[in-house]
């Protein structure tokens, strides 16, 4: 659906006539109905609370009220920006995205285009389900799993390590591998899950595809190259897309869960440093402040990113 | 008919529409989502706390309340029934039941009908919400005296000491336990919050040793850290697989350490010269983080030590590879009985602590307070009775109530002894009766939990007191003092507590240490003691 996109702007100018709105609305009512509680939800949720950012530029006092708490322009811009630590905070938490999409984004992928290779049907059923099993645990369980296994005195990554005779490797406190056990472990919970879209799209392939490259000779390997892979395209893109546009928002349970002061240097991400300033007992404005700098980088992430998309492909946003 | 030039043009128009909305839907989300993004950390105040486990809660001190005052004499607090807002935090452990023993029996006592929010995770996430809508309930048992302080100087809550006439039983608490009270007062003097008094005992912590091992292998119990590192490099010697000092919390549990080491852990008051100092770039820091770097080098404390979770570390001890701790003194009890089908040696005991270093101390860091009480909502129609209520919290009547419920009922009396009915421990009377659950009191007779201990631990208990180190003084911030504090403090503590890791670790050699401590001055530490400095003064004025 998203491949029509682009294309249906062009056509948009061709409905330029006027008429009136009774009418157009009484074409297009059971269209527009069906639409109606996405757009409130929308309006609802995403819309409204979006006068929250007007908080980023006051000294917001919950118990006050919104119009009473004083303007203080951009303080808590300055303030964020102004911090020694704020690059690093900004580059530890980009970098511990972007791994995690360069990483992470193609796993799911090849799992699903493996999957559907599997012809053995109840096989794939479960193999399926026990892979996006992982994604029900909570963060906390899945570090606290982590911590187990990769601890240095009994962890079984540490025993096995020693047993082919390797140095026992103290792996959470050490911050060169703090981004790889986070991608790794994500990888592990999320693939599964994520790779239901994929597995969707590709049983949207029309089988006769197949039947006529098998007939033209083409193995296994050049149908899912010249096959599933153009026809699952669009779906990677626009997945792909999303998660550009989140670059900088790192979840905060995990790499806070998982940091020590030791990994600092590689940890510690927007998130959890505001945490640790006192926004628990919410310094509402300051937090919302590093939220919209994040949203602001997110969206010019995401826009460059459909300008490529668009300059190499068919297929974008918008 | 035109019908399909119709359908056409409202199908463009549709198009048209979807291709908007669906920019709008995937654009904006964004937005909003890094929004909710940053209030996560409201979520998981509980997740911090998991982190670092505070099994326990409550802190205070205890000592015996010295009260003759008034009681309400046969009758209730209040003559006719009224009916009070309240808001608990609800552990998990023990959730809140509205027909719990202790529920009832306020509510016979007061004429109080309590209508309770129970709030499980995320209390003050939920006290901030209630904020924004204005509508609070009467009375809330907080958790955090900042947030207490925060809230009432914006108005939330009322401020305590402005009622005080009215408050007679309150009054005659506080004029005994003005240093108590003055750990909870606002920057400007003012107190958004009833103290809590009695039950901190419960956080209790100190080192405890394997007495069955030490006795076996003839290990005196240390002295000094010289003799400390002897032991465990004995132990060590004995069972190479060991970890012979093993503890959780990681850096944080310096807390409890480095008072012994003549220092503390990050901004306190140094009683003796009467300032403001930062304890992590004292000698005698030093001195401990060496001290603890060749414990790690030498296979004394566990290689993940500054990771260890407490699943680690209970692990460790209850597989037998560690000999000595440092926890929560209840641990005794808990141990001992969980090991006793495994290994009927199995024996933890209490050990006092060890003097550190040159300048140390053989005390032990008084077992911070934890700040709970009660706020009273300043536009609650039942004020008055609300502050009532609190103050008759503070009767030895109450106390005696709240902490032991009622003889035939909750306990029973042997041999002069109060023992509670059907409980093994302090869960069970919470669990049973409701009775020391948040909110069910604001004074509390440790001695009802003593009653469910061992008598080892509550030697242990007697024992410790006799190592504490006297109480050091918290400061309440002004808000421009508080920008102060959450950025150069939090930029120095994050230093600090990254490099000292280092240290520890041996990843930095610590001949850098006097580069470190000029990173951390470069940081703004002056800027940091002075706003402490002042905070304190302000304070005691």
């Amino acid at each position: 659906m998203e491949t029509n996109i682009s294309t249906l702007q062009s056509d948009t100018s061709i409905a330029k006539k006027k008429k009136s709105f009774k009418k157009k609305f009484n074409d297009s009512k059971y269209l527009l109905l069906l639409i109606a509680p996405c757009f409130v939800y929308y309006i609802l949720f995403h819309y409204l609370p979006m006068w929250g950012i007007l908080i980023s530029f006051k000294d917001f006092s919950p118990f006050k009220g919104f119009f009473a708490s004083p303007w203080v322009g951009l303080k808590h811009y300055r303030a964020f920006l102004t911090n020694p630590n704020s690059w690093r905070l900004i580059r530890n938490t980009f970098l511990l995205s972007l791994y995690s999409l360069l990483w992470g984004f193609p796993a799911p992928i090849l799992f699903a285009l493996v999957l559907n290779e599997v012809r053995n049907l109840r096989f794939k059923k479960v193999v399926q389900t026990v892979s996006y099993m992982p994604h029900f645990i909570s963060t906390v369980v899945v570090v606290g799993m982590i911590n187990m296994f990769l601890s240095p005195s009994t962890g079984i990554v540490n025993v096995f390590l020693e047993s082919l005779g390797f140095e026992k490797v103290n792996f959470m406190l050490d911050p060169k591998y703090f981004r790889s056990i986070y991608v790794i472990s994500g990888i592990w919970q999320s693939m599964g899950w994520n790779a239901i879209i994929y597995i969707a799209a590709l049983s949207n392939i029309d089988q006769q595809l197949y039947e006529a490259a098998a007939i033209d000779g083409a193995n296994k390997f050049k149908r899912i190259i010249h096959i599933t892979i153009p026809c699952i395209a669009p779906t990677i893109i626009i997945t792909f897309l999303l998660r550009t546009g989140s670059l900088l928002s790192v979840g905060f349970e995990k790499a806070f869960l998982m940091q020590t002061p030791a990994t600092y240097s590689t940890s510690d991400v927007l998130s959890t440093y505001v945490y640790r300033q006192g926004l628990i007992s919410g310094n509402f404005s300051y937090a919302s402040a590093v939220g919209m700098f994040n949203s602001v980088v997110n969206l010019a992430f995401l826009i460059l990113s459909n300008f490529l998309a668009r300059q190499f492909s068919e297929i974008s946003l918008w | 008919m035109t019908d399909n030039n119709h359908l056409e043009r409202g199908l463009n128009y549709m198009k048209r529409l979807i291709a908007l909305l669906l920019t709008i839907l995937l654009l904006f989300p964004l937005l909003t989502a890094c929004r909710d993004g940053n209030k996560a950390p409201a979520t998981d105040v509980d997740g911090s706390s998991s982190k670092e486990d505070s099994s326990n809660e409550d802190t205070s001190k205890e000592e015996d309340s010295s009260k003759e005052d008034e009681v309400v004499e046969g009758g209730k607090l209040f003559d006719e029934p009224i009916t009070l807002s309240f808001m608990l935090f609800s552990h998990a452990s023990y959730p809140f039941q509205e027909d719990w023993y202790i529920i009832k029996a306020i509510e016979e006592k007061t004429n109080v009908k309590m209508d309770v929010i129970a709030v499980g995770e995320g209390l003050e996430e939920r006290i901030s919400l209630d904020m924004a809508s204005g509508d609070l309930p009467d009375l809330t048992y907080i958790h955090s005296i900042s947030d207490a302080q925060r809230y009432g100087a914006d108005g939330a809550y009322v401020n305590v000491l402005d009622h005080i006439d009215k408050l007679p039983n309150f009054k005659k608490w506080k004029e005994a336990h003005e240093d108590s009270v003055i750990q909870y007062l606002a920057a400007d003097g003012s107190l958004y919050e009833f103290p809590n008094y009695g039950i901190g005992e419960t956080n209790r912590r100190g080192y405890m040793y394997r007495k069955d091992i030490f006795d076996k292998h003839g290990l005196e119990i240390p002295e000094d850290e010289e003799q400390f590192y002897n032991v465990l490099k004995k132990l060590k010697e004995e069972y190479p697989d060991s970890y012979p000092f093993t503890f959780r919390r990681q850096l944080p549990q310096f807390e409890m350490i480095a008072p012994s080491w003549g220092t503390n852990y990050g901004m306190y008051y140094d009683i003796d010269n009467g300032e403001w100092r930062y304890g992590h770039v004292e000698d005698n820091f030093k001195d401990m983080v060496e001290y603890f770097y060749k414990l790690y080098n030498e296979g004394l404390i566990p290689p993940d030590w500054l990771s260890l979770d407490t699943k680690g570390w209970q692990d460790i001890i209850s597989t037998e590879r560690a000999f000595v701790t440092l926890d929560y003194l209840v641990r005794i009890d808990g141990f001992n009985v969980m090991m006793k089908d495994t290994n009927p040696e199995f024996h933890l005991a209490y050990m006092p602590p060890y003097k550190g270093g040159e300048n140390g101390i053989r005390k032990m860091a008084y077992s911070s307070i934890v700040p709970q009480g009660y706020a009273v909502a300043s536009n609650s129609k039942k004020l008055e009775e609300a502050l009532k209520f609190c103050d008759w919290l503070y009767t030895d009547e109450a106390m005696e109530l709240v902490s032991w419920g009622e003889e035939g009922v909750t306990y029973t009396v042997e041999n002069g002894e109060r023992k509670f009915i059907d409980c093994e421990d302090v869960a069970d009377i919470r669990k049973k009766y409701g009775i020391s659950t948040h909110g069910t009191y604001l004074l509390f007779d440790y001695d009802a939990h003593m009653s469910t201990f061992s008598d080892e631990l509550k030697a242990a208990v007697e024992e410790d007191r006799k190592y504490d180190l006297p109480e050091l003084p918290t400061v309440a911030f002004t808000d421009e003092e508080l920008e102060i504090v959450q950025s150069i403090g939090v930029n120095i503590n994050t230093h600090a507590a990254e490099t000292i890791s280092k240290f520890l670790l041996g990843t930095k050699p610590l001949s850098e240490w006097d580069q470190y401590v000029k990173e951390i001055e470069e940081l703004g530490l002056q800027q940091l003691i002075d706003v402490y400095t002042q905070a304190y003064e302000r304070l005691v004025k």
